[in-house]
């Protein structure tokens, strides 16, 4: 069923999209992440132009991520006050990391950075998975734990200025991390087209010793929060969110994730862990193929930018 | 009387020799992009009638369509070796280049048209490139690439036998557009000729837009992209929060 998107200006396959944003949203729910880093890609290899797949892209992470944030606003599992912080650094990430994609589509350069971005990120995240999979399922055969790390004592990054107590974490660290934590990630999702929430939360975690029940909570509230404004200042600033799109990728997404969560609670996770760590190196290794190699066509033709 | 009878006749000498009149009809003048667009064929129907005074001709008649779509700037990138990576370049700007353009005839155009023919109603995407100040292989290499792109994307065609003869005074032919092809104005231009001599030109056009629901986003994302953008967030929220309370009942 050819289905013709009025920003992308393009016919695509209903069943495709619907198809793949649900496998997409099974993944995600799966892990209890928000699919963005395959979502956006798998958008691109479709054919729809990276800045309309981007921006699309950032409306269904942020439907995707509403129902787990209030959930967790009205269970109390969020650390307000760093949930804060992260969207107040992540609203001058996002403002900047759209200011930069604009930039870079103007120069003729913005399909060159997602890709080496995506390349960077999902190689060494899907490397980092891979042999943490591996290892577990070693460890599993041979039938002992995995050992557990060391309690470290306090890092450098805690004790800058602007120390604050956060009660429901139970932490007296300093802001700026956290700040430049939502910057950073406010930054790569305006880019990239990702909620982040699969560095967000083990950032959180190992990182900033964040307790583990009010992670996912906090987490989502930022990728909510940036989300939404990355929508907003990527339609303002260029036109590009394609809402025919947005709307078959979130219905996708929707009957996935949920999918995903129930079938999350009855297979083995070390092992589905492993195919996706092969599925994101293989996401990968794809965008690498294409600007690495030589070029069969070494041409391309665009519209000249009506608006600058 | 007979002087006025003898005035008109030779009046009637003095008109062109290319008395043929050419009737031009098309299937449409209006494609419409809805939400199952996926491309669309413009027939092209045409005849040509003769009268008591037009000259006889030994040969038969030739047809040449040109089909011209709105005209944009287009940038030309080449990926360039840069270490290991091929990064993109910007290698030539094309000022107004129709964004679709076919070229049909009833033969290979250079054996059916003259010169001056072929360069007044621009019978070929080339005319339409600005003549570079000194050719060089380089831009040749450029309008090469030009070419190539544009026919894959199918939106240069190039058909010597998109024309058919039918009789000899009637011809039909079709105009394909692929989803991609710019929306706006297309102009339309037939030309009968014989021996390579242009008799009658006729110039029309057909218009390719979005309608309905299409069109009414395409402009709000244009025209209003912070309210748009609004709205789209908007419905994302709220049918984040519905699907999830649908699905979780069961």
């Amino acid at each position: 069923m050819q289905f013709y998107l009025p920003i992308a200006e393009m016919p695509v396959n209903m069943l495709t999209l619907l198809g793949m944003s649900a496998a997409v949203g099974f993944v995600a729910g799966l892990f209890g992440v928000g699919g963005g880093f395959l979502l956006t890609p798998f958008l691109i290899f479709l054919g729809i132009p990276a800045p309309v797949a981007v921006a699309t892209a950032s409306a269904q992470i942020a439907a995707s991520s509403v129902t787990g944030a209030l959930n967790a606003w009205q269970r109390g599992a969020l650390d307000r006050k760093l949930g804060l912080l992260l969207v107040g650094g992540g609203i001058v990430g996002t403002i900047l990391g759209v200011l930069f994609f604009n930039a870079m589509r103007r120069a003729g350069q913005l399909d060159l950075i997602v890709s080496l971005s995506y390349i960077v990120l999902l190689v060494s995240i899907g490397t980092m998975m891979l042999v943490e999979s591996v290892n577990a399922l070693l460890a599993a055969r041979r039938g002992g734990s995995k050992p557990q790390r060391p309690a470290g004592s306090h890092r450098w990054f805690e004790a800058l200025p602007l120390r604050r107590r956060f009660p429901e974490s139970g932490l007296y660290v300093s802001i700026l991390p956290f700040v430049f934590a939502g910057v950073l990630f406010g930054f790569l999702g305006a880019v990239l087209g990702i909620g982040g929430g699969f560095m967000l939360v083990p950032a959180l975690i190992y990182i900033f010793r964040i307790p583990v029940p009010v992670v996912i909570g906090t987490s989502q509230f930022q990728i909510l929060a940036t989300m939404l404004l990355a929508t907003v200042l990527h339609s303002a600033s260029a036109g590009t969110v394609d809402i025919i799109l947005a709307l078959v990728l979130i219905v996708g997404g929707v009957i996935g994730a949920q999918m995903g969560v129930r079938a999350g609670k009855s297979i083995d996770g070390r092992r589905f862990r492993l195919l996706l760590a092969l599925l994101i190196l293989a996401v990968g290794a794809r965008f690498a193929a294409e600007i690495v190699v030589r070029p069969s066509e070494p041409y391309s033709l665009v519209r000249a930018e009506a608006r600058s | 009387m007979r002087r006025v009878a003898a005035l008109c006749l030779w009046l009637a000498t003095l008109l062109p020799a290319a008395a043929e009149d050419l009737v031009v009809l098309m299937s449409t003048q209006d494609v419409a992009i809805t939400s199952t667009y996926s491309g669309a064929r413009v027939a092209v129907f045409g005849m040509i009638e003769r009268d008591a005074s037009t000259l006889s001709r030994g040969g038969k008649y030739d047809v040449v369509i040109t089909v011209a779509g709105p005209a944009a700037s287009q940038v030309l990138r080449a990926k360039e070796r840069t270490g290991p990576l091929w990064i993109n370049n910007t290698v030539r700007r094309y000022p107004d280049v129709p964004g679709y353009y076919a070229l049909l005839s009833t033969g290979p155009v250079p054996a059916i048209a003259n010169d001056p023919a072929r360069e007044r109603q621009k019978m070929g995407l080339a005319f339409y490139l600005a003549p570079s100040a000194a050719p060089s292989d380089a831009i040749e290499a450029t309008d090469a690439a030009l070419f190539r792109l544009r026919k894959k994307a199918g939106l240069l065609v190039e058909d010597p036998r998109a024309v058919q003869m039918h009789r000899p005074n009637l011809f039909s032919s079709a105009v394909t557009l692929p989803a991609s092809a710019p929306t706006g104005r297309y102009l339309v231009g037939v030309t009968v000729l014989a021996s390579g001599v242009p008799l009658k030109t006729v110039n029309t056009s057909f218009v390719v837009r979005k309608i309905g629901f299409e069109a009414y986003v395409a402009a709000h994302a244009r025209d209003n992209g912070l309210l748009y953008g609004l709205f789209a967030v908007l419905c994302a929220l709220v049918i984040g929060v519905l699907g999830n309370l649908m699905f979780r009942r069961d």
